[in-house]
């Protein structure tokens, strides 16, 4: 019996033994070279394309080395249990600036830039709002893309209905719809629209042509705001338009809103950001437009909604100056540049899109155009409270679109709920 | 021969079975969940502002304008549809691939493999057969005529939905029910042929009773598991359309990883074990009426 007990103690043993030689090992080779840690969602594509902007910084700063970690899956989950565990990369990715920043994930790059005299002026103001706040900048602009209105070229001829043209309305996009629906099931259904119930961020743009916003500037309030007329206006509009359309109600239809249904033919428009034009022109059986999201009333303007990301620092880095090294050459010019000329966002530099000739690619020129329009950074940006708030509104929408709820009555209740939230500590 | 008695012996060898997964506890879990129940006297955002707020989380559990009771509502509906389902479908499997005929080692590998797969690349494939427009199940519903049916966008039926995902989680019991029939001495069978009895007959009076302790496991892990199912909610539904999946796990999930309020999620955590133990017990308990154990050792469990 005893002699039991010690082999399975050993067999317990060998395992703890080779983990810590392995440890070890690891610390042996470097010498002087510091190896910083990036955090990235992006994989495959994403990856290959930093692969000649770290070997260029790398033959200029020969003291650092980068290694790009790829997390496409449950991203955010791993940057929280990683700040919460102490044990972060130096740098990563980020999306959700408010939130991130007031909970001290990501560090405060001010002194950083100020010590640099690093340029911000170059960027474009909105996308580096996004990178803004309270008092801080949380890190430098990726790209940037505004939401466009796609339009299926084989569905618009098909149906004989003529393309939408900038300046177009609410009105003009549910005639346009109503032309399309052909009213059969199955293959042979051709809707105008595809729509999601609780899309709050795409909404964000109409709400905002309209007149209205969905919380304060200060993102302490909802109410006034998220039930005021211009706010029931534009989902008494959508309602009308949901009603006929499809509808892709799951969660990745938020980032891929209706692409498939798009793509195949089944649906005549969507409202998406710039990510499906690569797919799309690679599909040579696919002829499709962009346009800017109709406006309320002739002659209003759209006021668009982008999509950012910026070049982040952990506040727990272990080679802070390094990382900034790379976040500076990456979020500067030179990083960027080679992203735009990808095509994988708009280019946050002032002046850099014309410069790579964006305004001759058919495409990216509207994208281009739209996102000189936009003077706002999305919501959620404003308070770091924003998401919770956000699922009452999603809960009204979802209660006036799919279960008719009287819209008013609804959205007066969510603002209530949104304000405690929005309000509490 | 030894110095321990045959009673100690067996004694020993069966906490040195527990013995790994004890210390795996002790290391890896016990911290943590201590961790958790502090906090979830708490308010704290992961990071900073840990602040003592006494019993207010678990309070708001009970808020009955909140969505917690709501969400276990609809998660107890949920584990109630698949517990029955799993267990029926995979005693169902396991008495066909217990038969002597051929092909019943690919397909036992087969049925088992969606447990091998992550939960998110499985969602994935539902979400694809759920699609209204373009998925598998309304594209062969419509050579009957039937659909096409708006299976996870329709508030009334996203719930159901999900349930029939649970369909590729049967690997497991499927396995404990192989062994548990292959397991019952033929002789009873012979007996009984002898006697007379029909395959039904011997089914309802020798494999039933003789693998009910396998029952009770099995209805056990597959409750615990249930409680906790949340990758297909995530990548499926994201507990929409109209929270009608918006499920327990869901909930907590929210809190801890969206809102960053760990101690509200702790205090769900520590609710929702409660209602497992709960019932785990009553099932335990409930399990002297109806499972059967060869010998009066088994009685000890």
């Amino acid at each position: 019996m005893k002699k039991g007990i010690t082999i399975i103690f050993l067999m317990m043993l060998i395992p703890a033994l080779g983990l810590m030689a392995a440890g070890s090992s690891e610390d042996a080779g470097g010498e002087d070279v510091v190896t910083v840690t990036y955090l990235t969602w992006d994989s495959g594509p994403g990856i290959e394309i930093t692969k000649p902007i770290i070997a260029a910084f790398e033959e200029q700063n020969p003291g650092i080395k980068v290694e790009m970690q790829s997390v496409p899956q449950g991203y955010d989950d791993k940057v929280l249990t990683a700040h919460a565990a102490g044990d972060t990369p130096d740098g990563l990715l980020m999306w959700n600036t408010s939130q991130w920043a007031e909970a001290g994930i990501v560090q405060d790059l001010s002194p950083f830039i100020a010590r640099d005299n690093y340029d911000m002026d170059q960027y474009l103001p909105v996308p580096k709002m996004w990178a803004e706040y309270k008092s801080g900048i949380y890190g430098l602009p990726k790209d940037f893309g505004p939401r466009a209105m796609f339009y299926n070229k084989n569905v618009f001829d098909e149906a004989g209905v003529p393309y939408p043209e900038e300046g177009w309305t609410f009105d003009d996009f549910i005639k346009t719809a109503k032309a399309i629906n052909n009213n059969e099931t199955g293959a042979n259904a051709r809707y105008g629209y595809v729509a999601i119930p609780g899309h709050t961020y795409a909404l964000q743009q109409f709400i905002w042509s309209n007149g209205g916003d969905l919380c304060s500037p200060d993102g302490k309030t909802a109410s006034g705001y998220i039930n005021s007329q211009a706010v029931v206006e534009v989902v008494q509009w959508y309602k009308e338009l949901f009603d006929m359309s499809i509808s892709t109600g799951t969660m990745d239809a938020y980032q891929n809103l209706g692409q498939n249904e798009f793509q195949s033919g089944i649906v005549g428009m969507m409202d998406n950001g710039l990510w499906p034009v690569s797919t799309y022109t690679e599909d040579t059986s696919l002829r499709f437009g962009i346009v800017p999201a109709p406006v309320p009333h002739k002659g209003d303007s759209i006021s668009p909604v982008i999509h950012s990301a910026t070049w982040s620092m952990f506040a727990k880095a272990e080679h802070k100056d390094e990382v900034w090294e790379f976040i500076k050459y990456i979020g500067g010019p030179a990083g960027g540049r080679v992203f735009a000329e990808q095509h994988w966002g708009l280019p946050v530099f002032k002046g850099m899109a014309e410069e790579l000739g964006l305004m001759d690619d058919e495409y990216m020129k509207v994208f281009a155009e739209i996102g000189d329009k936009a003077t706002k950074a999305p919501v959620f940006l404003r308070s770091p409270k924003w998401f919770e708030a956000d699922n009452e509104f999603k809960l009204a929408l979802e209660r006036i679109f799919l279960e008719d709820a009287d819209i008013q009555t609804a959205l007066d209740e969510a603002a209530q709920k949104m304000d405690v939230i929005l309000q509490s500590k | 021969m030894s110095r321990y008695s045959i009673k100690s012996q067996e004694r020993i060898s069966g906490y040195l079975f527990i013995l790994p997964w004890f210390l795996g506890f002790l290391f890896f879990y016990s911290g943590p969940m201590l961790f958790s129940f502090i906090v979830s006297f708490c308010n704290w955002d992961y990071f900073k502002n840990l602040t003592f707020i006494g019993l207010d989380n678990y309070f708001k559990i009970f808020d009955p304008a909140g969505y917690a009771l709501p969400a276990m509502g609809r998660t107890l509906k949920f584990v109630f549809l698949e517990v029955p389902l799993q267990l029926v479908i995979s005693l169902m499997i396991a008495m066909l691939l217990t038969r002597k005929i051929s092909g019943t080692r690919i397909s036992r590998t087969l049925i088992y493999l969606p447990a091998v797969m992550s939960g998110a690349v499985g969602g994935l494939i539902w979400r694809y057969m759920f699609n209204t427009q373009t998925g598998l199940f309304n594209y062969l519903l419509s050579f009957i005529g039937v659909g096409p049916i708006a299976w996870i966008e329709n508030p009334d039926i996203a719930l159901y939905s999900i349930v029939l995902t649970g369909i590729w989680a049967i690997g497991q019991p499927m396995i404990l029910f192989i062994a548990a029939i292959q397991g019952v001495p033929k002789t009873f069978y012979e007996v009984a042929e002898v006697d007379g009895a029909g395959k039904f007959s011997q089914f309802r009076h020798i494999t039933l009773p003789m693998i009910t302790p396998t029952i009770l496991i099995n209805t056990i892990i597959i409750l615990i598991q249930q409680f906790q199912v949340l990758a297909p909610i995530i990548v499926i539904t994201s507990g929409g359309p109209a929270q009608s999946t918006y499920l327990y796990s869901y909930l907590e999930y929210e809190n801890a990883f969206k809102f960053l309020k760990m101690g509200y999620a702790s205090a769900l955590s520590w609710f929702m074990f409660v209602v497992i133990l709960f019932l785990t017990l009553v099932i335990m308990k409930s399990s002297k009426k109806w499972v059967f154990y060869q010998s009066e050792k088994g009685k000890m469990l």
